[in-house]
């Protein structure tokens, strides 16, 4: 009971303050994400106890999934790509003049899938924890199959181009030491290839850079920028909070299910949970066009995510999504192995990071009933600074990753390549799904094969591997075949 | 059969990669069977088969991929390009806080703003509050 004192210090519970108040701020501004506001405080972290440092890191990805919902609502612009669900009907409840209402919705919703999956994760990452450790090299090969089987559902209508984007992950991440003997490979005697591709500066740059060159491009359309002035402080009335008690159930599953699921993460959360709703909805009409429905589902699956993401973190040591995976630099910066080992050896920690993510939401919960007006202030600042500055941000933080300049190089080719794959529609999720399972699929893949003497039948004989194998199968097979349903049945009507 | 579209040509562009990286594997100098070539030989030949379904399918069935980009568009985006280029050879050679300043400077203005002077006077200042920051406050030695 001590280390319950311990946790709650007060400067833990300042740096969770901050750190939501951050996420809320870069979470609210277009062009700025949470993933962008981790990696910026990233070496901030270095010098702080784990436990304080999660306490920042998990209140920026809180605020910051959740800030996205601010802007989508008031100005139509998602300020993460998480909140893109919510635009579609945050936005009309704000034009017909119930903005705050939407806002005090989104904020609630954000709080109660927050805190379910924060359940969640007490609940089910010690079971995780005890499966895990009788994982060996199959299963984890097996979990990184079941990662790469996601781009099904994430490229809709261009699965080859998503299988594409995904090679080409997987295949730079071979750049530089093979995993398991250590070869040279692919490096043309440039020392810093040798150390092989930091996902991190990769990551910035095919979200971040690509989506400043892609501002850069389109300065001249779009110039509107309506400015919705609402905040009438009222909140939303508790039958619509009643009234969507199962959305927020089924919502939170949704986005639980999709954070534990390796690399994938907010975005596709909401918009799963986005068109779950409205297949359940029985106003189905009303999506769209202002619907509290739409709003609980986007805003409760996507801040359902974070919890769920922390459990494959923590008891595989597989990141949940591109956030969990910069987390994931901060533990091992702090000399910590996620993996099972962590619920046995250090277990202190882990509920340290339990207990910040559950005060995170709260402190998401408070600001965002009571201060949005403050976060408005800062959309005042014209594109025309911001834009700039954020790309200048991102070579900052990619370059405290690991004092390299050659880093910087990293971000800016891969934001040139990710700005061409959104020009010619390849999609880029899939690709960073190669660079976070890379590592691990080879990996485990060949040592896989040296326990079994060559022998490929390994993955079909052991339980647990052949039944995450099957489930890849079905997760791979699965959105096509909904998808060819759903045209079958568009060309019946 | 459809005309040459954008999926042709990425299609074309994954097929040289994959023969180019194969090329690379075949270069290795360690070459046994379930060495460092084994799990990117794997990637490559996905690659190639993939990419030439993508192919064929383009010039079949054809896409509903369209680009839209002006030439004055792309000339921005290419002028943002270069920039980011200069940036990063001037870093080492002009320091954090000089060259952040000119990157900005030039970037600011590329987005819009008409002022010449007040955007690089306040790009010279960003980049000195930034550098102050990462510096002192988060321990990070920029150049």
């Amino acid at each position: 009971m001590g280390n319950l004192v311990e946790v709650f210090s007060l400067s833990n519970i300042l740096f969770c303050c901050m750190g939501v108040f951050v996420g809320i701020t870069f979470g609210c501004m277009p062009g700025l994400t949470a993933t962008m506001g981790i990696v910026l405080f990233l070496p901030f972290t270095f010098s702080m106890n784990p436990i304080a440092s999660f306490a920042l890191l998990l209140g920026i990805y809180v605020g910051g999934v959740y800030g996205g919902s601010i802007t989508a609502i008031l100005i139509k612009t998602p300020g993460t790509a998480s909140s893109a669900a919510t635009v579609l009907d945050g936005y009309p409840l704000a034009e017909r003049g119930e903005g705050s209402e939407a806002l005090s919705m989104a904020t609630i919703a954000s709080f109660i899938g927050g805190v379910f999956s924060c359940v969640a994760l007490i609940l089910l990452a010690p079971q995780l924890a005890r499966v895990a450790l009788k994982f060996g090299p199959a299963e984890y090969f097996a979990v990184g199959v079941f990662g790469i089987s996601i781009v099904s559902s994430i490229s809709s209508n261009n699965l080859i181009k998503g299988l594409l984007s995904a090679l080409f992950g997987l295949l730079i991440i071979t750049i530089g030491m093979d995993p398991v003997e250590g070869n040279l490979r692919f490096a043309f005697g440039n020392y810093n290839l040798a150390a092989g591709i930091n996902a991190t500066p990769a990551l910035i740059g095919m979200f971040a850079i690509a989506e400043v060159l892609e501002k850069v491009e389109t300065i001249y359309k779009n110039k509107v920028k309506k400015t919705v002035t609402v905040i009438q402080g009222k909140m939303v009335s508790p039958k619509v909070i009643k009234a969507n008690a199962l959305n927020l159930l089924r919502s939170s599953i949704i986005g639980t299910a999709i954070g534990i699921i390796p690399a994938t993460g907010t975005g596709v959360a909401s918009w799963l949970s986005y068109n779950e709703a409205k297949r359940a909805s029985k106003e189905p009409e009303l999506f769209g066009n202002g619907s509290y429905e739409g709003i609980v589902a986007s805003e409760a699956a996507n801040n359902a995510v974070t919890g769920g993401a922390l459990i494959p973190l923590l008891t595989l040591g597989i990141p949940g999504d591109i956030v969990t995976a910069v987390m994931m630099g901060a533990l091992i910066i702090q000399g910590i192995t996620p993996g099972p080992k962590l619920f046995t050896d250090q277990k202190d920690i882990v509920t340290g990071i339990y207990l910040m993510l559950l005060l995170a939401n709260v402190f998401m919960l408070i600001f965002g009933l009571s201060g949005v007006r403050l976060f408005i202030k800062v959309l005042k600042v014209p594109v025309e600074y911001l834009m700039p500055i954020v790309a200048v941000l991102c070579f900052v933080g990619a370059y405290a990753v690991q004092n390299s300049l050659f880093d910087l190089n990293v971000v800016l080719i891969m934001g040139i390549i990710g700005y061409i794959f959104n020009k010619v529609k390849i999609p880029i999720p899939p690709m960073l799904l190669g660079i976070l399972l890379g590592k691990i699929l080879e990996a485990n893949l060949r040592r896989a094969l040296v326990i079994s003497h060559g022998d490929w039948s390994i993955f079909l004989t052991r339980p647990i591997c052949l039944g995450l194998l099957i489930l890849s199968a079905l997760s791979f097979v699965w959105p096509i075949y909904r998808e060819w349903k759903d045209k079958r049945n568009l060309i019946n009507e | 059969m459809k005309k040459i579209n954008s999926d042709t040509i990425v299609a074309i562009c994954f097929i040289t990669l994959a023969g180019f990286w194969y090329y690379l594997i075949k270069a290795l100098p360690n070459q046994q069977p379930k060495g460092p070539g084994f799990y990117p030989t794997i990637l490559v030949c996905c690659m190639l088969f993939l990419a030439i379904i993508l192919l064929i399918k383009s010039l079949i069935v054809g896409t509903n991929v369209k680009i839209e980009l002006t030439k004055k568009d792309g000339i921005r985006v290419l002028i943002a390009v270069v920039s980011l280029i200069a940036y990063l050879i001037l870093l080492p050679k002009l320091g954090y806080v000089v060259a952040t300043g000119l990157l900005l400077t030039v970037l600011i203005t590329l987005f819009g703003e008409k002022k010449k002077l007040q955007a690089a006077v306040v790009s010279m200042i960003t980049s000195g509050v930034i550098y102050f920051v990462f510096h002192t406050l988060f321990s990070v030695q920029l150049p």
